[in-house]
């Protein structure tokens, strides 16, 4: 009994630092995506005028969101589209603030809800939308953005640079008091920014990207997927600083999260700077 | 490091083979002891599995945290430039402390000279330093904003913790093995206090200088700091390579006295 002790009591006196913990860890595996049969893209081969839209496409995503892409009128800061949630019943796609669809073969025919808009029925080339990798597939939805770690180097910062996490996604109004602690910020800056805080990213199975923020036009542009390589671009004079409005880097999902690791050259003040953004994103259902 | 392992592993395997030839000596006896060296304070316990070896086992900790103001200089990000010139610091050695199985190999029955093998367990931080730089930043920034250096792998990342104190370790494996010599038993019949002493080297095939960057981990993920990293735009090492070169000493010292009370 005392060697039994004795050997006992040495094992315990070690156990402290050999013991180790296993972790199971159940991961959850992402839904299908609410609309995926019904994602489809409506091209007309003329513009087609409605109201003061001259309307060329709509698109509608395998995730509940249409994008409407118009000619756009004016050359400032705006949108090319619209952009919002439709929902299918009786073979009538309700499109919320535009109005409603109904397809027949190659025939659309569009329903604006707006008063003195009738309905106009045209031809289209109409295109199901398929997804045909897992990535691709995962990506298609409406993501909002959990925490983001924002990194910029190079320019004035020589060999070092910064980076700073913000839990609470790009919340610009956060990200620009933040700044204004270190850079010379003025609160018109401040003001101008402040309507771009993200409210969703989506993603659409034909390769449209739009980010949609919460007091502002949506930003429209394109992404494609390669692997676990991901890059999106939206238009220069949407983010003038980012060279040719082109982010690149890498996608990955874990469970229902998504993780991008982009990376940009930006140019300010004719200081060159890399940009780099990690987003961990969440599916909006 | 192999080699050590391999040297433990044919100690153990000795030990088994003269345990069964000589059964009436194993574990007869236990004696705790306690120890002072250069792996701080300690409590072992040791005890004769035959008359040629000796098992002990243990854990010890580092009493002491050296502290002094430092001057940093300063932190320039962006326009704001914050003072570092009065920068409190402090070091101690074994964070976490280390536990230690060790095996004293006697060449003769009533030897007190003996060669020990074994392995120090713990967190390998020989050396732990940080520095309260919390006044110098918005509470705001503690472990969510960090200075990078570098760029693509070798790229290093450095941040405060959550309460604004940056952390900078000379690590080890988790695993060190040692390798020594001695004088004196921790147990012998007949007599209820033995004195012993160690002398040797823990086999750390060369450490790493690192410190942390909290955002992506609250326990902090390491950023790896070599001569190859710290140079400037002109392509100079602004250390003169001396990190890697220290870096790469293979052997850690350890010197230990230990005063040992047999229980049985």
């Amino acid at each position: 009994m005392k060697k039994v002790f004795i050997l006992a009591l040495t094992a315990f006196m070690i156990l402290p630092v050999s013991c180790n913990k296993t972790q199971d860890e159940k991961q959850n595996q992402l839904d299908p995506p609410a609309t995926k049969e019904l994602a489809q893209t409506i091209r007309f081969n003329t513009p087609v005028e409605i109201g003061a839209l001259s309307i060329n496409s709509i698109e509608l995503t395998e995730a509940s969101r249409y994008i409407i892409e118009y000619n756009q009128t004016k050359a400032d800061w705006g949108a090319s589209i619209l952009y919002g949630t439709y929902s299918f019943a009786n073979n009538i796609f309700s499109l919320q603030g535009f109005g409603n669809l109904q397809l027949s073969g190659n025939i659309v025919t569009i329903s604006p809800s707006a008063a003195g808009s009738g309905p106009v029925e045209v031809v289209a080339n109409i295109n199901p939308t398929t997804t045909t990798t897992e990535t691709s597939s995962n990506a298609c939805r409406n993501w909002e953005i959990g925490q983001i770690i924002l990194g910029l180097s190079g320019g004035e910062f020589g060999q070092a640079g910064i980076e700073k996490i913000f839990k609470n996604g790009i919340d610009m109004k956060e990200i620009g008091e933040w700044a204004s602690e270190y850079f010379p910020i003025s609160q018109e800056d401040l003001a101008t920014i402040a309507p771009y805080s993200v409210k969703e990213i989506c993603m659409a199975g034909s390769g449209s990207f739009v980010l949609a923020f919460k007091s502002a036009d949506p930003f429209y542009g394109s992404y494609t997927l390669s692997g676990s390589n991901f890059s999106y671009t939206l238009s220069e004079d949407d983010i003038p600083f980012i060279s040719g409005g082109k982010v690149s880097g890498s996608i990955e999902f874990t469970g229902t999260t998504c993780k991008i690791e982009a990376t940009a050259t930006a140019v300010y003040e004719q200081e060159k700077y890399d940009a780099t953004l990690e987003m961990e994103l969440h599916e909006i259902r | 490091m192999k080699k050590a392992l391999s040297l433990i592993g044919a100690v153990l395997l000795f030990t088994g083979v003269t345990v069964h030839a000589q059964d009436s000596q194993m574990a007869n006896h236990l004696a705790l002891g306690i120890s002072l060296g250069l792996d701080g304070v300690g409590l072992e316990a040791a005890l004769p599995l035959t008359p040629y070896v000796q098992a002990r086992a243990g854990y010890s900790f580092f009493p002491y945290t050296h502290k002094q103001d430092f001057d940093l200089g300063t932190l320039e990000i962006g326009g704001k430039t914050r003072d570092l010139s009065r920068t409190p610091f402090s070091a101690t050695m074994w964070k976490g402390g280390t536990g230690k199985l060790l095996f004293d190999i006697y060449p003769g029955r009533n030897t007190g000279f003996h060669f020990t093998v074994g392995a120090y367990i713990g967190s390998g931080k020989i050396v732990h330093a940080s520095a309260d730089i919390s006044k110098a930043l918005s509470p705001q920034d503690y472990a969510t904003l960090a200075i990078t250096y570098g760029e693509g792998p070798d790229k290093i990342r450095v941040s405060t913790d959550k309460n604004g104190f940056i952390h900078a370790d000379a690590k080890a494996g988790p695993f060190i093995p040692y390798v020594g010599l001695g004088f004196g038993r921790a147990v012998k019949p007949d007599s209820r206090v033995r004195v012993s002493f160690d002398m040797g080297a823990l086999i750390t095939g060369g450490i790493k200088l690192q410190s942390y960057s909290y955002l992506r981990n609250e326990k902090g993920d390491p950023a790896v700091i070599t001569s190859k990293v710290l140079v400037d735009e002109s392509g100079r090492q602004m250390d003169g390579g001396w990190i890697d070169k220290i870096c790469k000493i293979p052997v850690f010292p350890m010197l230990k006295l230990n005063v040992f009370v047999r229980l049985f």
